[in-house]
């Protein structure tokens, strides 16, 4: 399969012959394109060189087909509308729903009975894709709600593939991957992040995650973006949700306040990076960093 | 990295759809308004007694970035959307991109 990027000065029907190529999608829109060239001239370069002058192609036209042979891209090219044409290899993906990936996901997850909403924090889990589950948290504006997220996660051994944070107000919304598990596992988890988000309960809470993290190797924190938004890359190998729980401890302990957060990983790697609120009596600086490795591993990262 | 192509119908509803596939782990989405020729869609109207075939449809063209390891999550994404949805007759490309470190 290729895609053909064709840019064009004129309009669909200067190249309707695509359309006999068997074409499975043509496609166009409007776009600016610039395109530089250096007129010919007849006066000496020396003395007066040509100035490079600006085409624009005012449409571009995709199209993907099965079938490219050398004759379709000589006329392309002969075509005085045809600006740029640039050819790309891709592959077509599968939607039919005779494939077996496409199998009705099998759902252990029933919905609980309905109840008086008293808590402010909402937590849903839902069937998405084979072997994974999709769970979304909505809480009040709370520096908490990661490390009560992942301390129960932890707590469950249930591992986070995916995920962001982001904070929309006064309201926190965190989006999570997580493996399948069985009902009687959701509704534990989904009661520890509903009770864990009641205000004050992390006062009452003892550390979970005061020892290093067993089995955890190359961490890297690094601190990135600005003054005014700071940000903290994790990168790990271990137990995932187990690290990211400690990870999360820490942060209270300088009483940082995630505003972004994007999770990703797969297996037993961690890569997450989490834009911080920033702090002014305590601004996120390198040997923050230092000691925040040296607690989660238990070794001297100076 | 990989850059998935999908073409779903203009209603499609975007915002349910990024959060899903940023739950799954893309690098980027983006969609663009696009008239397009597909060749499963054609049709024959008739208006003022006359026979016109209808090549071109709006479709809301998505363009997906995804790593190696979140792509397949991506698809499943996409494809979870369309059994929900009920939309029939999706068409999606798979391109490899390479990654440019600024």
């Amino acid at each position: 399969m290729h895609k053909l990027e064709i840019y064009t000065t004129g309009e669909l029907a200067d190249i309707d012959f695509l359309h006999e190529i068997g074409a499975e999608i043509i496609g166009s829109l409007a776009v600016g394109h610039y395109r530089k060239f250096v007129p010919a001239t007849e006066t000496d370069s020396a003395a007066s060189p040509a100035i490079p002058a600006m085409s624009l192609a005012g449409m571009k036209v995709e199209v993907f087909t099965a079938s490219l042979d050398s004759s379709l891209l000589q006329r392309l090219s002969s075509t005085g509308s045809v600006l740029d044409v640039r050819v790309h290899r891709c592959d077509s993906v599968d939607f039919c729903d005779s494939t077996a990936e496409c199998a009705e996901i099998p759902s252990t997850y029933v919905d609980p009975p309905t109840t008086p909403d008293s808590s402010p924090t909402k937590c849903i889990v839902e069937p998405f894709t084979a072997g994974y589950l999709r769970m979304r948290v909505e809480t009040g504006k709370n520096p908490d709600c990661l490390t009560v997220i992942f301390r129960s996660l932890a707590a469950l051994d249930i591992d986070a593939q995916n995920g962001r944070k982001f904070r929309q107000g006064d309201t926190d919304f965190i989006t999570l991957t997580i493996a399948q598990t069985n009902e009687k596992v959701l509704r534990r988890l989904q009661e520890e992040i509903e009770g864990g988000m009641a205000a004050n309960a992390l006062q009452d809470k003892t550390r979970v995650a005061a020892a290093p993290v067993s089995g955890c190797s190359a961490l890297f924190l690094e601190l990135q973006g600005s003054s005014s938004m700071p940000a903290v890359k994790l990168t790990a190998k271990g137990r995932a949700s187990a690290i990211r729980a400690a990870f999360h401890e820490e942060i209270i302990a300088f009483d940082w306040d995630v505003s972004i957060g994007r999770i990703t990983g797969s297996g037993n790697k961690v890569e997450d990076l989490y834009y911080l609120k920033a702090c002014g009596h305590n601004p996120v600086n390198e040997q923050h960093l230092t000691l925040l490795g040296t607690r989660i591993t238990g070794e001297n990262h100076a | 990295m990989h850059k998935i192509e999908a073409f779903l119908p203009p209603s499609t509803n975007v915002d349910s759809l990024e959060e899903t596939l940023f739950a799954a782990g893309v690098v980027s989405f983006s969609t663009t308004e696009m008239q397009v020729f597909d060749r499963k869609e054609m049709k024959t109207v008739k208006y003022r007694g006359v026979e016109r075939v209808i090549r071109h449809n709006r479709k809301l063209k998505l363009e997906i970035i995804a790593g190696k390891d979140t792509i397949g999550l991506a698809i499943g994404a996409l494809r979870a959307y369309q059994k929900k949805e009920g939309i029939q007759g999706v068409s999606a490309f798979i391109t490899d991109l390479e990654i440019f470190e600024n």
